[in-house]
């Protein structure tokens, strides 16, 4: 018995010690990336999630791409174009080695294809109808094109040989060009299928011809991906062989993945605490950028009755809680206070631009003047989880009181959260609001925009507004850009909080990682290993 | 028995319709709906109407709910809301690494459990036996987050010998000796938990036996310690025993989602989560069927089996 | 001289022994058993009658409780100095015990023949067959009719009465030399009483084994033994041949005990208590433990417990009758 007690613990230990000490050589032509969810779709046209929006450009080569700093139109698939027409005409010249990876030449053809299938009737993906929708005949061909296929053809759309293509707009539309970074379809895989099964095509767990920088090898769900080089790539073979983009959905493993080398690249997902130990490591090197995302702090402005509808109301309000403190105790300064709705990213931003700081006196009057120095109760919703709005509410609440404004908060799961947003089934709240990398404010402030969630009506912006989105010169829609601005800040929608920077961690041997806005493989094709 | 069988069955597709339509109902009453995904990622209105209307999801709840009943009659599960893919797809998929996970985790925990719990109870208000009650309290009140992070902090960062997260090293030759790396740390969370609340019934279930006459008679007739304990405590104790394996027997499927989050593992338990997070109505609804129908069949095995490990019981 | 079978002396077993509650179920009781005796041991409930048939064959450990000292001598050897081994050779084999509640003291899981063929098979090196055949004939002798089938029966499925004589051919299968019969017919009915008295009186009949008959009903010692101990709270109060103690009882409390079974001389009723109530163990009385509920108390009675003491008239075979009484001892 004894004895075979014995034996039982020397195998045990045999076994620990085979375990212990088996460190593994990574290739040297191998990256791995972690991502804490899984893609759903690679099929570009039908993304809704951002997991399936950081892979999808492994695969896939979009007309242009921005450059990670100033955001500019920079070629990729159209190598250059020309604007006419005053505005109203797009001519794009497309690389004549794009291949997709079946050998077939990808042409202007496969991109007139990919905006018949946005502007079908039957197409489901997203925002792409709001884009397009200026296009001459595309309108009519949204509404009365009847096959179920994206043939036939819209009028403004004109494949003038297989490396040209032009465009024609109804009206003139300053931000179009950006709004050519789509991803184009293989007309030969998808002539042929109806646009309404095209989200549940196999292309979407398998696509097959693509055209991008990497291939998709293998997805074994929900724990990796595995890309290879794409040895015809458009713009060169990429340095780095093989990519796998791993699923780990616990950021302290990630982190730890990364220290002990079983991970090359974490991007976004590094948390803020963790900043300063892994600086230590000489093994790896931390980046951080800004986005095009700011966190604000909302007041709806659809009841009458409402303080909230109140404008002095709403700028005393923009008086009590300290920014300063917020980036630099929450942040720890990994971001910059937001003062506007122009982000620090777009060409209009103005570095002087400053609004509303600290003054509780001021404040008080103002209340005073709307005639609410009694002071009121408003509910403040946001959204589980995350920590910095979390404190964000806290401090708001603390800094409301002090003027006689008694803030309750309420902590959402994200689909009540959301629900209470879409319904304005709140006083405050505390969100994220994203925009384009063109500075275009439609989205966000227009009054007719479905996107409008707080309600916020104010018909001069609406027309400056409508002025710059047709403006050609850079320089003319700044000014209008920034005119819009002030005005909005003055009427005080919302109290803009942070700019929030993205924080990646990579092996210190990755080299010409860029970090970008929202292109998490941007120029993926010259990254190497040291 | 057959017509005890026939009445099981009844009251099976009963709880299955029940539990159908209570999710059913639940999930689309609950606010929010598949497209709240991401703010970010701004939707057309008339593009998600026009997705809606190709899901038929804009018809009437009770439609919806009769043709996904009728579907499910024909063994479809529909098609995720999320993935475009049937759910029965996705279910296989993730079933393996689940059924890997929690299988190992319930072998280890009653190769672990059924040992102590027994000699919890022979040697019982002995040092042992105490040292077994205080590992027990551990295990049962110790979350599953936290020993998980704290296994990964000292086996994962401090020592470095086994990986933090998923069940196999990416870029290199699987091997045997990959997979039960990656398996240790789950598995020893996983069977923590499981084999403490084991311990805990077993020892109780034999103590309650032991306390009998016919053990004392059993041991007045002259036989060994060890005969007593496998032949007159342990059938008798075995029906505790079989109720809590046979309940825990149905989240082998689900898996364990706290831990499948923590150590990264390609489980079950996380679809689910991200499933009804999502409001992916034709996936949690599968699973809550399917999760049903496993509770009901375990149930029913359970009774089975006391009627096979104790005479007195029979059925009809 | 011929042996006795078992001598039990200076018999002392405590329970709870680690706490303030320490009770005493059992103190300096010694007795002897010769070859062939039925002796009997009566007293009201929780007088210490079990706790000394578990001392007996030392399973009283299993109950929690603990022989603090004394010695139990079967046939010569001290079974409480012998490894756990030796005494496990003679439970079941050489001393076999009966309890009292059938149904409990059956395994429920197990059937009927596998009960009564483990002892065999333990004790004896004989094939399942023969053991099978053997156990077949014990319950045919004890009475139960087609044995074979009821072999196979599960104790759920047996009457009060089957039961009873199961555990009995159990007790009984390896042939005994001592049986302890701890009030074996309590639980059943007075036909099934009477049947299963008569079946053991008939076991007797072969002389071979001797018993130590339990019980609290003095109706049916007086019918089954040939001497009586009395106990009360952990003690023995006065032993003597059935005759004597039935004819000219001497302590108080055997008087009192009679007097209460001649009233309600139904047998197999449960024990009439003599008035007074039973006295706590953890907190006995000074002097004689009886003298609460004596109607001859005396003084000294309450300040010092009377010895056993011999009354002299030594019977027959040469055993010793014996009270424990002020009024029979000097001072
Ligand atoms: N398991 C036990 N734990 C603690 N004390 C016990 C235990 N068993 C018996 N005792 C004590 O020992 C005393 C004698 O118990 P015993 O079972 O021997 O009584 P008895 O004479 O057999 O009574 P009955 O006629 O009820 O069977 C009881 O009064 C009780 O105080
Ligand atoms: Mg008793």
């Amino acid at each position: 018995m004894a004895r075979k007690i014995f034996l039982l613990l020397l195998a045990l230990m045999l076994m620990l010690s085979v375990l212990g000490c088996t460190p593994e050589e990574s290739p040297q032509e191998q990256l791995r990336v972690a991502s804490l969810g899984s893609p759903v779709n690679l099929n570009p046209l039908f993304i809704r999630d951002n997991f399936s929006f950081e892979v999808v450009s492994l695969v896939h080569a979009s007309l242009i791409t921005f450059n990670n700093e100033t955001l500019e139109v920079e070629p990729s698939l159209v190598k250059e174009w020309s604007v006419e027409d005053e505005g109203r005409t797009y001519v794009l010249n497309f690389n004549d080695n794009a291949k997709w990876t079946d050998g077939t030449p990808l042409t202007a053809e496969d991109a007139a294809f990919t905006l018949r299938v946005i502007c079908h009737p039957d197409f489901t993906g997203y925002q792409y109808a709001l884009f397009f929708n200026a296009i001459t005949g595309s309108q009519d061909y949204h509404s009365n094109h009847n096959s179920p296929l994206a043939d036939g053809s819209i009028e403004g759309i004109e494949v003038i040989d297989e490396n040209t293509l032009k465009i024609s707009l109804d009206r003139q539309m300053a931000p179009f060009l950006t709004y050519l970074n789509f991803f184009p379809l293989p007309a030969h895989i998808f002539g042929d299928v109806p646009v309404a099964e095209m989200e549940a095509h196999d292309y979407s767990r398998n696509p097959e011809v693509t055209a991008g920088p990497y291939i998709l090898n293998q997805w074994v769900t929900d724990e990796y991906l595995y890309f290879v080089s794409n040895p015809d790539f458009f713009l060169g073979q990429p340095e780095i062989d093989e990519i796998y983009f791993r699923i780990i959905p616990n950021q302290e493993a990630q982190l730890i993945e990364l220290i002990n080398g079983d991970l090359d690249l974490i991007p976004t997902a590094v948390k803020l605490e963790d900043v300063e130990e892994l600086e230590k490591n000489p093994n790896i090197k931390i980046y951080s950028n800004l986005r095009l995302v700011y966190d604000y702090l909302g007041f709806n402005m659809h009841n009458p009755e409402s303080p909230l509808y109140n404008k002095e109301v709403r700028q005393a309000l923009s008086m009590v809680l300290d920014r300063e403190a917020l980036v630099r105790d929450i942040l720890l300064d990994y971001g910059r206070v937001a003062y506007g709705p122009l982000t620090p990213l777009h060409f209009p931003f103005d570095e002087n631009f400053q609004a509303y700081f600290v003054d509780k006196q001021k404040a008080l009057e103002l209340l005073k003047d709307a005639g609410y120095d009694e002071g009121f109760e408003l509910r403040l919703i946001l959204n589980a989880g995350n920590e910095v709005r979390e404190n964000a509410a806290l401090m708001f609440k603390e800094a409301a009181e002090a003027i006689g404004v008694e803030v309750t908060i309420q902590t959402l799961e994200w689909q009540a959260y959301m629900e209470a947003a879409m319904q304005g089934d709140f006083d405050v709240i505390i969100s994220g609001q994203g925009s384009d990398p063109d500075p275009d404010l439609t989205f966000n402030w227009h009054s007719q925009s479905p996107l409008n969630e707080l309600g916020y009506v104010n018909e001069e912006v609406d027309s400056l507004i409508e002025e710059a989105a047709v403006a050609l010169e850079q320089a003319e829609r700044t000014m209008l850009y920034r005119e819009a601005q002030e005005m909005i800040v003055d009427d005080a929608p919302m109290v803009w909080l942070y700019y929030r920077e993205a924080v990646h961690g990579a092996s210190d041997r990755l080299m010409n990682f860029k970090p970008h806005p929202n292109n998490v493989f941007y120029q993926v094709h010259l990254w190497k290993f040291k | 028995m057959r017509s005890f069988l026939t009445k099981r069955m009844i009251q099976t597709l009963v709880v299955l319709v029940g539990v159908s339509l209570i999710t059913f109902f639940m999930m689309n009453l609950a606010p929010g709906d598949p497209f709240m995904m991401d703010p970010e990622m701004r939707m057309n209105p008339e593009a998600v109407a026009r997705w809606k209307e190709l899901r038929q999801l804009d018809r009437p709840l009770h439609e919806q709910y009769y043709s996904w009943l009728v579907n499910l009659l024909k063994g479809d599960f529909g098609i995720s809301l999320i993935h475009n893919r049937p759910v029965l797809e996705l279910i296989t998929e993730r079933l393996p690494a689940t059924l890997l996970l929690t299988g190992t985790s319930l072998l280890v925990a009653l190769l672990f459990a059924v040992p102590l719990g027994i000699l919890s109870a022979v040697k019982q208000g002995t040092f042992l036996d105490k040292w077994i009650s205080f590992f027990t309290l551990c295990g049962v009140s110790l979350p599953n987050f936290w020993l998980g992070m704290l296994l990964i902090l000292l086996f994962a960062y401090h020592l470095n010998w086994l990986p933090a997260s998923s069940l196999r090293t990416v870029g290199v030759a699987a091997s045997f000796y990959d997979y039960i790396k990656h398996l240790i740390l789950p598995v020893v969370v996983l069977s923590t938990g499981s084999a403490a609340y084991y311990i805990r019934y077993i020892r109780a279930g034999i103590l309650e036996v032991i306390g009998q006459d016919y053990i004392l008679t059993a041991r007045a007739k002259g036989l060994k310690e060890s005969t007593v304990l496998f032949r007159h405590i342990l059938r008798n104790s075995m029906i505790p025993v079989v109720t809590v394996v046979s309940l825990s027997l149905p989240f082998l499927f689900t898996g364990a989602m706290v831990t499948e989050y923590v150590f990264s593992w390609p489980g079950m338990g996380r679809w689910i989560i991200m499933a009804t997070l999502s409001r992916d109505y034709p996936s949690v609804l599968a699973v809550n069927v399917i999760v049903a129908a496993l509770v009901v069949l375990c149930n029913l095995g359970a009774d089975l089996l006391y009627a096979y490990f104790d005479p007195r019981i029979k059925y009809r | 001289m011929r042996m006795p079978v078992l001598q039990v002396k200076e018999l002392t077993a405590i329970f709870d022994s680690n706490t303030p509650e320490a009770v005493k179920a059992v103190d300096r009781v010694s007795f002897s058993i010769w070859p062939g005796e039925v002796v009997g041991l009566v007293g009201e409930s929780g007088s210490g009658k079990t706790v000394t048939a578990l001392s007996i064959l030392n399973l009283l450990s299993h109950k929690k409780g603990k022989i603090e000292r004394g010695e139990i001598i079967y046939k010569g050897v001290d079974i409480l100095s012998l490894p756990e081994k030796k005494v496990r050779e003679l439970r079941g084999n050489e001393m076999a015990i009966i309890f009292q509640e059938p149904l409990t003291s059956l395994n429920p899981v197990l059937n009927v023949g596998r009960q009564i063929t483990e002892v065999i098979s333990t004790h004896s090196r004989i094939s399942r067959r023969e053991s099978w055949e053997k156990a077949v004939g014990l319950l045919r002798r004890a009475g139960i009719s087609d044995a074979e089938k009821r072999m196979k029966a599960y104790p759920h499925q047996l009457s009060g009465g089957m039961r009873q004589r199961v555990v009995i051919s159990m007790a009984l299968a390896c042939s005994p030399g001592l049986l302890i019969a701890d009030e074996p017919t309590t639980a059943l009915d007075v036909t099934i009483q009477a049947q299963i008295l008569d079946y053991l009186r008939k076991v007797m009949e072969k002389g071979r084994m001797s018993m130590l008959f339990v019980s609290h009903d003095l109706g049916v010692i007086g019918e089954m033994c040939d001497r009586v101990m009395v106990m009360y709270a952990g003690r023995i109060l006065e032993t003597g041949t059935t005759m004597e103690i039935f004819k000219t009882p001497l302590h108080p409390y055997t008087r009192a005990l009679i007097e209460v079974s001649k009233n309600i001389s139904v047998p197999g009723k449960k024990l009439p208590v003599v008035t007074g109530s039973v006295p706590d163990l953890s907190n006995l009385p000074m002097g004689c433990k009886f003298h609460p509920r004596c109607p001859q108390v005396r003084k000294v009675c309450r300040e010092a417990e009377p010895p056993l003491k011999s009354t002299g008239s030594t019977n027959l075979k040469g055993r010793v009758c014996q009270v424990r009484c002020w009024n029979y001892t000097k001072i």
